[in-house]
């Protein structure tokens, strides 16, 4: 077992000639990683994510090997998947305006080519889910590229294919939400070929690291949403006397407490699954 | 199937322009954002005319892909 990197919220292992991912407690706030960990908030997405990935697998093959080939002391937050040769586009499906998006219409009245209506406001709904990739830069920004650009890039076919998987999965993912009572604004899929040349989903799939999650009963266009799982955090560092650079501030318990039971929601309300609880240890505090 | 991580093709066109006494701009940090995608765009296609599919190698596309939450969705975009 060689650890390849360890980013922000998760750490890459490679074992075997395969890749481990492991999700972290740790959460960030304005890029900056906390001192405190959300208990279980690793496993959480990393069954959140297996779990779409099962409900998806009829839409495209995924890379997962295994949730239970992996060392023990990682149960429940780690995947052994399969190595891919990574496609260098970010496949990017949005339902709502938010975010760089939301710039990038400002900007133009379109994103990645794909024109909008006029008078659409933050957070507002779109006609319907549009595909908005971007470039995949080693450093600095991705920017968005049209889909004749990812044509360019990987062929007509294999775009068209990334389009309709991308949308799909939004779609599929959005309805699921939708009946829960969350909106699913936006999501970024990656994509790669697997050893015989079969384009694989890769990454996370319809977390909140890798999407936007609003509860529809607070959804309002025309301001900034609320996010269904990070608010508290968020609220609470935005109250706090902080310049937003290293080292973030400890999270107080009550914090803590209600993010993680906002994660447990989520996962609860989106799989309609219950969250198996543990007996989990009350000393929260790590140095990132 | 060959594959090469066109990014690095980039560098490595960067590189060449230099030793041949060019400036090359850093498409990545650019003040002109339409730079990146031609840049990227451009070294796709050179890669895929040359029979080669343009993609990132395993390990470095992976953790480029992992180890960072989405950017777009990050707090200063959430909260302002």
């Amino acid at each position: 077992m060689r650890l390849l990197h360890s980013g922000k919220v998760r750490d890459v292992y490679e074992d075997r000639g395969d890749v481990i991912l492991v999700a972290s407690d740790r959460v960030s706030v304005y890029d900056v990683v906390l001192p405190t960990l959300i208990p279980d908030k690793g496993k959480i997405l990393t069954q959140l994510s297996l779990w779409w990935f099962s409900q998806l697998a009829d839409v495209c093959p995924n890379h997962v090997i295994s949730a239970t080939d992996i060392p023990p002391e990682w149960a429940g937050r780690a995947i052994r998947c399969k190595r891919l040769d990574m496609l260098p586009v970010e496949c990017i499906a949005r339902g709502y305006l938010a975010g760089l998006g939301l710039d990038e219409y400002r900007r133009y009245g379109s994103v990645s080519g794909v024109p909008l209506p006029d008078a659409l406001l933050e957070g507002s709904r779109l006609p319907e889910p549009i595909f908005t990739p971007t470039t995949k830069a080693t450093a600095g920004h991705d920017e968005f590229i049209t889909f004749d650009d990812v044509a360019s890039q990987v062929g007509t076919e294999t775009a068209g294919r990334l389009r309709a998987i991308t949308l799909e999965i939004y779609r599929r993912g959005a309805s699921r939400a939708a009946a829960r009572g969350i909106i699913l604004a936006d999501s970024k899929l990656e994509f790669g070929y697997d050893a015989s040349g079969v384009l694989v989903l890769s990454d996370e799939l319809l977390t909140s690291d890798s999407s936007r999650f609003w509860p529809a009963d607070d959804w309002q266009p025309g301001r900034r949403q609320h996010a269904l799982d990070k608010q508290f955090v968020r609220d609470w560092s935005s109250g706090l006397d902080w310049d937003r650079t290293p080292p973030g501030p400890p999270v107080p318990d009550a914090i803590v407490q209600a993010t993680r039971n906002r994660y447990i929601t989520v996962y609860e309300q989106l799989t309609g699954l219950p969250w198996p609880e543990e007996p989990t240890c009350s000393s929260t505090t790590r140095t990132p | 199937m060959q594959f090469y991580d066109p990014n690095t093709l980039i560098d490595d066109v960067r590189a060449l322009l230099r030793d041949r006494g060019i400036d090359p701009a850093d498409p990545w940090d650019s003040a002109d954002p339409e730079r990146a995608a031609l840049a990227a765009t451009g070294a796709a296609k050179l890669l895929r005319g040359l029979g080669v599919m343009p993609a990132m190698d395993p390990v470095p596309g992976l953790v480029r892909a992992v180890t960072e939450p989405w950017t777009d969705a990050d707090d200063r975009r959430a909260t302002g």
